[in-house]
């Protein structure tokens, strides 16, 4: 239940062997590969595979041909398929092809003969009424003749040419067009067709294997519809014939083509020198033995196992792997972000507190029950995502009803918790309480009190998570949610709740000098104390600043006195093993690199070294302990990452660019005057103080949605009223269907707005990367 | 009902078309791919429902434009006051004289049943004259004899009386529209009152303002005719360009520049850019820029009428540039150019 534990792998082997086993990375569903910061151990003269797959050709024809027989493609395994050179994919869908195609056309020239009848029986429909035969218009040698259309404001303009040599007969009117024949001599057709084509008329030419008058015709064209149509069903049952004999096969050959068609896409991750390829990635620690063997059976290939932090630029994905009570949470965490792999997964946490707020909030024996069916329904019919958490959650929502007593809002099925002498007494109640509304101050108390409970948990965790990942002082100690802050926030709490619960005033002096006050004072001294105990316990880092101004300085020298571009790798190279700064080579538009200063905080240096129209590219240069934080600001702003490329310009002197300004910015920063940072301070501490109020507040909701379902459910009750009747069903009815819906709804969204505003907010950050799998797909398209 | 009218005529200008759909119509090849995409927009598709795109022609297509302006025109009057019905005229009177402008120019040039092709039929009926009759004449004279019960004949007697065919064209074309604005203003007169009077008058005045600093430019810039002849070229309409402003510009040996500048400072105030030689579609920017402010703030039917009247004769203008820029093959970016939205 945690974080899946990764293991990081080298894959290297002949050059010859590399889409074999790109093909065994894909097959193996378990391999996420990366782009190895190196390429193999000493960075010298590697070079990245890219080479357009010869495959991809054949792919398209197999996705056309899959198309044209109404296969959908998908994935299934290909064991026995033993084509691997192109000729032998091709060979194979070429002769599908061939018994598709002859098919493929007798299709077509059925459908154009079918279009062609349609187009023609529309117009002889609007012909009706001519009795004269087809044949003998057709057969006409000294006049003309003109099916068509003419629209009705040209029709108005026909009298103009009442001294013109043609007859106009009109048949039928509508859309804004009248259906007309116009007959002219032959020797006269041009002009009266440039008359008519100047008045917009649009012939339609009838075939002239028609015969008979408009009806006969008519008749006649509908046959021969008819034959068409039974004929194009008979080739359409030979295309699915042919279909089933093949579909089989073909999908197998299909799935393996796309594998070793995508197997291409993955060489540009893959590294090469001297007929071996290197490459690197990260496969789940549980399935490495199995990955391995199936890796190295291609033969000539070794996988070998990194330290699993030993990509720096590349840090380990994250697979969240829960038992099956909580797995469906993991949704709400993805949603909200992936947590850091060095981190804690956070889905029991949210289970269980989802499960448990929800149930308290919406809680109903048959209501829950209801849904805990509805979710099941909906898993097995629909495989609705939230449905599986619909089902654990309607069945807490059951125990919780059980404990209030209401059964689809009746409360005397069962004897509600409050309503037993034992308890009421306990909450000081002299006499048994009629209806949850008289316990609310109650209720609404004990809301409060398990925000409390939650926060001061959310709070432990960010203190552990902190505390794994070396950030305990700023993070874990010094923080409004680290362990000062959980002191503060305990402290009044259990002040609070002792002095008014109680009246046992434990406000003395000391308790809020050293708990209250103590807290509050560190909290907005942090970073002088941050300071100061880093000159005394980490000399080191005090000289941060100054080591990155020196580094960004013998960096920029170096670079500027090398002539090899391969020299500027090693020095960067350099740079990075000095270990107090890291750097990163990569580009960001124009925009974001004038908004650098004011978008990106803490110590750092961007070194540019060239541009273009759009981009800047260039290198920041941050203390190791603040890389995470820089990164982010970088990502932010669009920073790409990149490898080293092989040729750099420096532009410094073009553009007048100058280091200095940027190691000036960066030392002005460290430097802060005494009334920012009281202002800073202040409004930090106020914030942190506000923030304990409102989340402990915003819990109130959770009684508050007790009393409101209770409510609801006496609305539907008064309103069915109580006797027994079609009515009293009916509104009951409607009446659970409609609170379940609404207030299902409502309760789920302010439970969630809990889970992420209250809870994930005080110890969680979700930037971890998603654990994707190399997998052959069906959609790439190039 | 004014604010029946002016929220119905906002609602249509909603279903405009977009930046998007121009982007769009710039880049199909042929009238027929324009009138495809047309049949895909709301405000389009029921008038192109039953047209043949792939046999339509392209003056067939300016045809259905105009005659859908047309129906618009006649849809949003229905909804006009009864009392105030004289101004509600005015589409009318405009497309009357551009009839008979456009009559006498094809008897002018000798261009048989060149007016007829062009002629909308679907005005029969509204007109005050009929147009089948406008469409057999043959010579002045006829025309006169057409429009012999209208205001026109009066207005178009002296010139046409003893006039040879292909002259005093353009005197006529003066005559006519100054007449028509004079008809507006009694309308208007007879109709508002007040502010509501003003702004429709003042209307006319910047239109006719406008065309005759572009009439002065033109015939200055391009022809450099006397400063005589361009004044007996005016609308007799002058609001902030008065005759002694004109009278002064035309004198000078740079009056193109002037004219221009002129132009600049009274209406388009910097915030049109715009090229001299395609000057009127910086009008047109100016037109689409105070019509869109005119119906958004109006409260007169009347105002958002002709507001609306005048974007949609905006629209259909575009859409006439990108069909000829269809059939012509013209370049996508220079057409861009000649929209106004």
């Amino acid at each position: 239940m945690a974080i899946e534990k990764m293991a990081l792998v080298h894959i290297e082997g002949a050059l010859k062997r590399v889409n074999k086993t790109l093909i065994k990375c894909c097959e193996s569903y378990c391999f996420h590969i990366i782009t190895s910061s190196k390429g193999g151990d000493n960075g010298k003269g590697f070079r990245s595979l890219k080479s357009k797959s010869p495959f991809a050709p054949i792919m398209n024809k197999a996705k056309a041909l899959a198309d044209g027989l109404g296969i959908e493609i998908k994935k299934v395994d290909y064991d026995d398929i033993d084509m691997n050179v192109t000729i032998d994919f091709d060979n194979y869908y070429k002769d599908i092809e061939s018994k598709y195609n002859e098919l493929f056309e007798q299709k077509i020239k059925i459908e154009e003969a079918l279009k062609d009848h349609s187009v023609s029986l529309m117009q002889v429909e609007k012909l009706a009424g001519l009795d004269t035969d087809f044949r003998e218009i057709f057969a006409c040698k000294y006049v003309k003749l003109r099916f068509g259309r003419l629209p009705l404001d040209s029709v108005l303009k026909l009298d103009y040419y009442d001294d013109k040599n043609f007859i106009c007969y009109h048949f039928k009117e509508e859309n804004g067009y009248s259906q007309i024949l116009y007959v002219t001599p032959a020797a006269d057709a041009v002009e009266i067709d440039d008359i008519f084509n100047s008045l917009f008329f649009e012939r339609v030419h009838l075939p002239e294997y028609i015969h008979g008058d408009a009806d006969e015709a008519k008749t006649e064209l509908l046959k021969f519809v008819k034959e068409e149509n039974a004929r194009l069903e008979e080739v359409k049952g030979e295309i699915e014939s042919l279909k089933l004999e093949v579909e089989e096969n073909f999908l197998k050959v299909t799935s393996k083509l796309a594998s070793i068609d995508q197997s291409y896409d993955l060489r540009q991750n893959v590294a090469a020198v001297n007929n071996k390829f290197f490459m690197s990635g990260y496969v789940p620690k549980r399935k490495l033995k199995e990955f391995t063997k199936s890796v190295e059976s291609v033969g000539d290939v070794n996988v070998i196992e990194k330290p699993v932090d030993s990509e720096p630029n590349s840090p380990p994905p994250v697979l969240l792997h829960n038992c099956w009570l909580f797995r469906p949470f993991e949704m709400f965490v993805k949603m909200y972000g992936l947590p850091n792999y060095k981190c804690f997964d956070p889905t029991p946490y949210v289970a269980v507190t989802f499960m448990l707020i929800f149930g308290i909030m919406f809680g109903d024996l048959g209501q829950g029950l209801l849904i805990t069916v509805l979710g099941i329904i909906l898993d097995k019919w629909k495989h609705v995502k939230l449905a599986p958490i619909m089902q654990r959650i309607g069945i807490t929502a059951a125990l919780f009803g059980t404990l209030y007593g209401s059964v689809f809002g009746n409360e005397e099925i069962i004897k509600p918790f409050f309503k037993i002498p034992s308890v009421y007494e306990a909450l000081g109640y002299s006499s048994e309480p009629k209806d949850i509304f008289q316990i609310s101050t109650i209720l609404l108390i004990a809301a409060i009190g398990i925000g409390v409970v939650l926060v001061l948990i959310s709070m432990a965790m960010n203190i552990v998570t902190n505390i794994k990942t070396s950030n305990w002082l700023s993070e874990a100690v010094i923080n409004p949610n680290g362990i000062v802050g959980m002191i503060f926030y305990a402290s009044a709490a259990v002040g609070a709740a002792l002095t008014l619960g109680m009246g046992i005033n434990v406000f003395t002096a000391p308790y809020v000098a050293c708990l209250i006050v103590l807290p509050l004072v560190l909290m907005f001294l942090k970073e002088p104390i941050i300071n100061l105990v880093n000159k005394v316990l980490r000399p080191k880092a005090r000289d941060d600043t100054s080591n990155i101004v020196h580094a960004a300085k013998t960096y920029s020298n170096a670079v500027s006195e090398l002539d090899s571009v391969n020299e500027k790798e090693k020095v960067l190279d350099q740079l990075t093993s000095l270990g107090f700064v890291k750097a990163q080579y990569g580009f960001l538009s124009l925009d974001s690199y004038k908004k650098i200063n004011s978008a990106v905080d803490g110590n750092y240096v961007f070194y540019p070294f060239q541009s273009d129209e759009n981009n800047v590219y260039g290198v920041y240069i941050a203390p190791v302990k603040e890389m995470p934080v820089t990164e982010r600001s970088f990502a932010a702003l669009g920073f790409k990452k990149m490898k080293m490329p092989d040729h750099i310009e420096d532009i410094r002197k073009e553009q007048n660019l100058h280091l200095s300004d940027y190691m000036t910015e960066a030392v002005r920063k460290e430097h802060k005057s005494v009334g920012s940072f009281i202002i800073e301070g202040f409004i930090e501490l106020f914030e942190g103080c506000l923030s304990y109020i409102t989340n402990t507040m915003s819990f109130l909701r959770i009684g508050g949605f007790i009393l409101s379902h209770a409510g609801m459910m006496l609305v539907v009750s008064t309103l069915a009223g109580s006797e027994t009747s079609v009515k009293y069903f009916l509104v009951q009815i409607l009446g659970n269907l409609f609170v379940i819906g609404m207030e299902g709804f409502l309760v789920g969204i302010q439970v969630l707005r809990l889970e992420f505003y209250e809870i994930f907010s005080r110890f969680y950050k979700g930037d971890g990367k998603p654990f994707s799998p190399v997998v052959a797909t069906f959609d790439a398209e190039d | 009902m004014a604010d029946a009218i002016t929220a119905k005529a906002r609602a249509i200008y909603g279903k405009r078309l977009t930046k998007e759909d121009y982007n769009n119509l710039l880049h199909k090849s042929g009238v027929s791919g324009v009138v495809a995409y047309l049949k895909t927009t709301e405000k389009y598709r029921s008038a192109f429902a039953n047209v043949n795109e792939t046999q339509i022609h392209r003056g067939q297509v300016e045809q259905i434009l105009e005659k859908q302006v047309f129906e618009l025109y006649s849809k949003l009057c229905r909804f006009m006051s009864a009392d105030k019905d004289s101004f509600c005229g005015y589409l009318i009177k405009e497309l009357e004289i551009k009839q008979i402008v456009s009559a006498l120019m094809h008897i002018s040039v000798n261009l048989k049943d060149g007016y007829l092709l062009e002629m909308p039929a679907y005005l029969m009926g509204h007109l005050s004259f009929d147009l089948m009759k406008l469409s057999r004449a043959s010579s002045y004279k006829e025309v006169l004899e057409v429009i012999s019960d209208t205001p026109y004949y009066n207005v178009l007697k002296p010139l046409l009386n003893d006039s040879k065919k292909g002259e005093k064209l353009e005197e006529c074309a003066v005559e006519l529209y100054s007449h028509f604005i004079k008809w507006a203003f009694k309308a208007i007169e007879k109709d508002y009152k007040g502010e509501d009077a003003k702004s429709l008058k003042e209307i006319f005045l910047r239109q006719s303002d406008l065309s005759n600093l572009m009439i002065c430019y033109r015939k200055k810039s391009l022809f450099n005719e006397s400063k005589e002849q361009i004044k007996k070229s005016l609308y007799e309409c002058y609001y902030r360009v008065t005759p002694a402003i004109i009278d002064e510009i035309l004198s000078q040996q740079d009056a193109a520049e002037k004219l221009l500048s002129l132009l600049n400072r009274i209406y388009l105030k910097n915030k049109i850019e715009y090229d001299p030689m395609f000057l009127e579609i910086a009008v047109r920017r100016y037109n689409n820029r105070f019509f869109k402010k005119q119906l958004s703030f109006t409260s007169n039917g009347a105002m958002a009428l002709y507001s609306l009247m005048g974007l949609c004769q905006v629209e259909r203008s575009n859409l006439q540039k990108i069909i000829e820029s269809a059939r012509y093959n013209r370049s996508p970016e220079e057409t861009e150019k000649l929209l106004v939205y």
